[in-house]
């Protein structure tokens, strides 16, 4: 039965048509920020591929660069950024040791369109409550789980590539179908 | 003995290790024969088949059919009798059980719609209908179709040099390319109920037969484009009356099938230098609304090409120029309907020319007599002489910079496609970069050409940083077969063009990149090279072992991050007493000093040996910093025994630098550094990669210059596509993220803004 109401709400999408340029790559830098603690951000996409992912029920909603702050499609573009670019991390609510796991909630701070077809995304997410790890020791509180499939859904080729900075550590992972999810353990 | 063998196992795994990148690529190549030499040319038996083709069309507007008669001539040039014929069935590809759709891999999250479901089973009628095959006798010849593959069988072996004829008929229904896709088919314009044909892969097609491969017959699975022998055309296209048509080739008729006016305009643009409009936007209109009836016939000749394409409309506007490459008048042309204006009309034709040219310069002159775009809503694609081409403006005529650029960029790369692989006719079914990043390659020297710091997407080598660094699980290398590659267009197109960037901007230098890599496009001219055929040549032209970047940038996945992980500093001892013993004074003042001592100097009035004679001895009271006569003896007597020369060198104040430099992405590549001193000036250093050649992962250089160094930066203009430049500087200083640039540029207002504010401005508020 969910399944059929399923189908029912989405009728009327459109058939999703793109450029045949086979480049179906996005590209992520998030730094973890400890002055601000933030995570600080850019994502790469291709202009094209992000904004017929953004067509909400088959309708253009505008182009990203035309848009400004108050355009519909960057409510929608950071939407759709949190939906498909999270992180959930060890957090300490109410004590210095970790006691919750907490999950990004990312503001689109501003975009910029590049003439050749690639767009920037710029992204932050309040974490003040992160568990670092003071010493020597990996365990879950210290791992940082990161989904990042955006574009998955509309490119079976699409192939996604997150580097995190936080202090000396940059590791960059890659994220296929099928392997949204890694993990990234926070050296001390 | 046990010491011993693992003394010998340890030695031959370090020799081993040491060999893995410089090592030659002898066994991964193919053993040069009669048919390929060694130098990367073709061999003295080299041979390739011949297949010419004698066709009548109809394309019936009102069912969106095809129907064709085609006569097949192939010659078999090879030393090998054929039993039998293969052809591709490209257009089987539409069929409801073609392998392309089958092996297609689904998630339910790919359905997000039930548009999306209709579209994965959107059913009609596609491939080939073949309705007979006979010889020039009209018997009928044996057949077997394997789904995009056709084998016609012969009564007796086609001996060498000799040659066949056979006359197929066919059928098919053309493709809604705006609902199935596709690189050919129709796209419906609902406002005039018009249709606009862009038709190829579009008659059954001869196989090539080869050397390499034997039959080239691997399927059509959508990916791997085409492998296709050369030969001559004869092409009736008959089509309703009022329509344009574009083709391979030149047309014979133009006589019957253009206006008096028409014709005119025609013989004005073949001398002009600028667009020159043979066919408006008012008959375009006109046509529209008319909807001729009756047919024409459309008569076209092409000679020593690899395929036929052609493209009909009655919606086409049309306008062409002249482009003079070497001592040949090329026809430039466009073909639009008017949904492509204002874009169309202004800048398809000029690209079109400019591309020739370019091209032309850095691979052969272009030897074909048209060339040819054509505007096709979404996609890209090439054909000898001719290619459709997306870059739509909005319906109110309004477009975006980057829809201009996305225009500009797709002309380019898909007229480029005439040299690679219409021309060098590389095999597309098994190695999508041979054309593709050629392609490239040279499109990103064209763009360059065409506009001061255009904004192309790939060529310089920092661009594919992002893709190669890190995890490379999803990555393959260059030389994978075109149907298992993953990330196609960073891996087929970007990669490789990146690397032939890298070899014509750092390895080799323009003067000897561009020497060889004209001689591998005059060698392979209208032949079917193969990746080895490329490789050879560009060493056996300049003299350069690329064998280590061949193996790295092709056959791995590695990338490229050298790190400066130390640096130290040493300076020449003169052995002259009067300047090393001032200098260790002056070293010793400058030492940083404790507090407590600091506090001490007032504090402390007086100390006991200040206050009496007789505490210092002889230690205490000797100037270390004093130079005596037994100083200068010895220095007099390292005078006598040392030249002139050598002193001089070592009284020249030399600075030196110990670097080590760190190989953390396995890729090796020349260490360009960069040195920058008190007063300002930099000097640069560059060294081949072949530094790696023993050790592999670590490397140290001794560099010695005339004052001190203030700072090293390793690969200043981003030449080697090192994916963290974070490690590269010495003192470390950290590059800013994209982030932080944005941050530290966002008080700027954008261009939108800055437009608004101007408009505001002039409304008087």
């Amino acid at each position: 039965m969910r399944k059929v109401l399923f189908l029912l709400l989405v009728i009327g999408s459109s058939f999703s048509q793109s450029w045949a340029h086979e480049f179906y790559f996005a590209y992520a830098e998030l730094a973890y920020n400890e002055m601000n603690q933030k995570f600080e951000g850019t994502l790469i996409f291709t202009t094209d591929d992000l904004e017929k992912a953004l067509e909400p029920k088959g309708s253009l909603i505008g182009k990203l660069e035309q848009s400004d702050e108050s355009s519909p499609i960057r409510a929608q573009l950071e939407k759709y950024l949190n939906q498909h670019l999270h992180i959930s991390y060890g957090c300490a609510l109410d004590s210095n040791s970790f006691d919750a796991v907490c999950q990004t909630q990312f503001i689109l701070e501003g975009i910029s369109p590049s003439l050749n077809g690639t767009i920037e995304c710029y992204i932050s997410a309040p974490a003040k409550l992160l568990y670092l790890p003071a010493y020597l020791e990996l365990n879950y509180s210290t791992i940082l789980n990161v989904k990042f499939d955006a574009l998955f859904e509309s490119f079976s080729g699409q192939q996604n590539k997150l580097t995190l900075i936080y202090r000396n550590q940059k590791e960059t992972l890659n994220f296929i179908p099928g392997k949204e999810m890694q993990k990234i353990p926070l050296k001390p | 003995m046990k010491k011993l063998l693992i003394a010998i196992f340890t030695l031959s795994s370090s020799t081993l290790l040491a060999q893995t990148k410089f090592a030659q690529l002898d066994q991964l190549l193919p053993t040069a024969n009669s048919y390929r030499a060694a130098s990367g040319a073709p061999g003295h038996a080299y041979y390739q088949q011949k297949a010419d083709y004698k066709m009548t069309l109809v394309l019936d507007d009102a069912k969106q059919r095809l129907d064709g008669v085609e006569t097949i001539t192939y010659t078999n040039n090879s030393p090998d009798p054929l039993a039998y014929l293969w052809l591709q069935l490209d257009q089987n590809i539409y069929d409801q059980n073609a392998d392309s759709k089958v092996i297609e891999i689904e998630k339910m999250e790919n359905f997000k719609s039930v548009a999306d479901l209709r579209k994965r089973d959107f059913y009609y009628d596609g491939g080939f209908k073949i309705e007979r095959i006979t010889n020039m006798s009209g018997q009928p010849m044996k057949y077997y179709i394997n789904k995009t593959m056709m084998r016609i069988d012969l009564v007796k072996p086609l001996l060498p040099g000799q040659s066949i004829s056979f006359q197929i008929k066919w059928w098919y229904n053309i493709n809604d390319r705006m609902q199935v896709g596709g690189r050919s088919g129709y796209e419906y314009f609902e406002t005039d109920q018009n249709y606009l044909y862009t038709i190829a892969q579009f008659f059954p097609r001869m196989c090539v037969y080869n050397d390499v491969t034997g039959w080239q017959n691997k399927q059509f699975l959508g990916r791997g484009e085409f492998t296709l022998p050369f030969g001559d055309y004869e092409v009736s296209i008959t089509v309703p009356a009022d329509h344009v048509v574009a083709a391979t080739g030149e047309c014979q008729n133009y006589a019957s099938v253009l206006t008096a006016e028409q014709r005119k305009r025609y013989e004005l643009a073949k001398k002009s230098d600028s667009p020159v409009i043979i066919v408006t936007q008012a008959e375009a209109e006109a046509a529209e609304k008319d909807k001729a009836s009756k047919t024409k016939t459309w008569v076209y000749k092409a000679t020593n090409v690899r395929d036929f394409a052609f493209a009909s409309s009655r919606k086409f506007i049309w306008d062409a120029q002249k482009q003079t490459v070497g001592n040949k008048d090329i026809l430039c042309m466009s073909y639009y309907p008017k949904e492509g204006n204002p874009l169309w009309e202004r800048y398809s034709t000029k690209l079109v020319a400019h591309t020739i040219k370019t091209y032309s310069k850095y691979t052969i002159n272009y030897p074909y007599p048209v060339a040819i775009s054509v505007h096709s809503k979404w996609i890209g694609m090439e054909y000898p002489m001719i290619c459709f081409n997306g870059g739509r403006p909005e319906a109110d005529g309004t477009y975006t910079e980057g829809e201009k650029y996305g225009m500009w960029g797709v002309i380019i790369h898909e007229v480029g496609h005439n040299f690679f692989p219409m021309i060098i006719n590389s095999d597309e079914r098994q190695w999508t970069w041979m054309d593709e990043g050629l392609n490239t390659f040279v499109q990103y020297l064209t763009e360059q050409e065409w506009e001061r710091d255009y904004p192309s997407r790939r060529g310089p080598a920092y661009m594919i940083a992002d893709y190669m660094r890190g995890d490379v699980s999803g990555i393959s290398p260059i030389m994978t077969n075109s149907e298992s590659i993953q990330q196609f267009g960073n891996n087929a197109y970007g990669k490789p063009a990146t690397a032939l960037n890298i070899l014509r901007e750092t390895i080799m230098g323009r003067e000897l990149f561009d020497y060889a890599f004209k001689t591998y496009c005059e060698r392979w001219a209208f032949k079917h090279p193969t990746p080895a055929d490329f490789f050879r040549t560009m060493e056996d032209a300049s003299a350069v072992d690329l064998d280590w970047f061949w193996r790295g940038w092709f056959y791995s996945t590695d990338h490229v991050d050298i790190a400066v992980t130390d640096v130290k500093w040493f300076q020449l001892n003169t052995q002259n007493p009067e300047l090393e013993k001032a200098f260790l004074q002056s070293k010793d003042t400058q030492k940083d000093v404790h507090i407590g001592v600091t506090r001490n100097q007032t504090a402390i009035g007086q100390t006991v040996n200040e206050r009496d004679p007789q505490i210092d001895d002889f230690y205490g009271k000797r100037n270390i910093y004093a130079v005596d006569a037994l100083d200068l003896k010895t220095y007099e007597s390292f005078v006598a025994k040392t030249s002139a020369e050598d002193l001089a060198f070592l009284n020249a104040g030399k600075e030196l630098y110990e670097l080590t430099f760190e190989n953390l992405g396995g890729l090796v590549m020349p260490l360009i550094i960069e040195a920058t001193f008190a007063d300002g000036s930099k000097k640069l250093t560059r060294i081949p990669a072949e530094i790696w050649r023993i050790e592999e992962l670590k490397v140290s250089k001794v560099f010695v210059f005339d004052q001190p160094v203030v700072s090293f930066r390793l690969d200043p203009f981003l030449e080697t596509a090192d994916t963290d430049l974070d490690n590269n500087t010495w003192p470390r200083s950290l590059q800013p993220t994209r982030y932080q640039l944005y941050k530290q540029e966002q008080t700027r207002e954008n261009p939108m803004q800055r437009q608004q504010r101007l408009e505001q401005m002039q409304r008087g508020n």
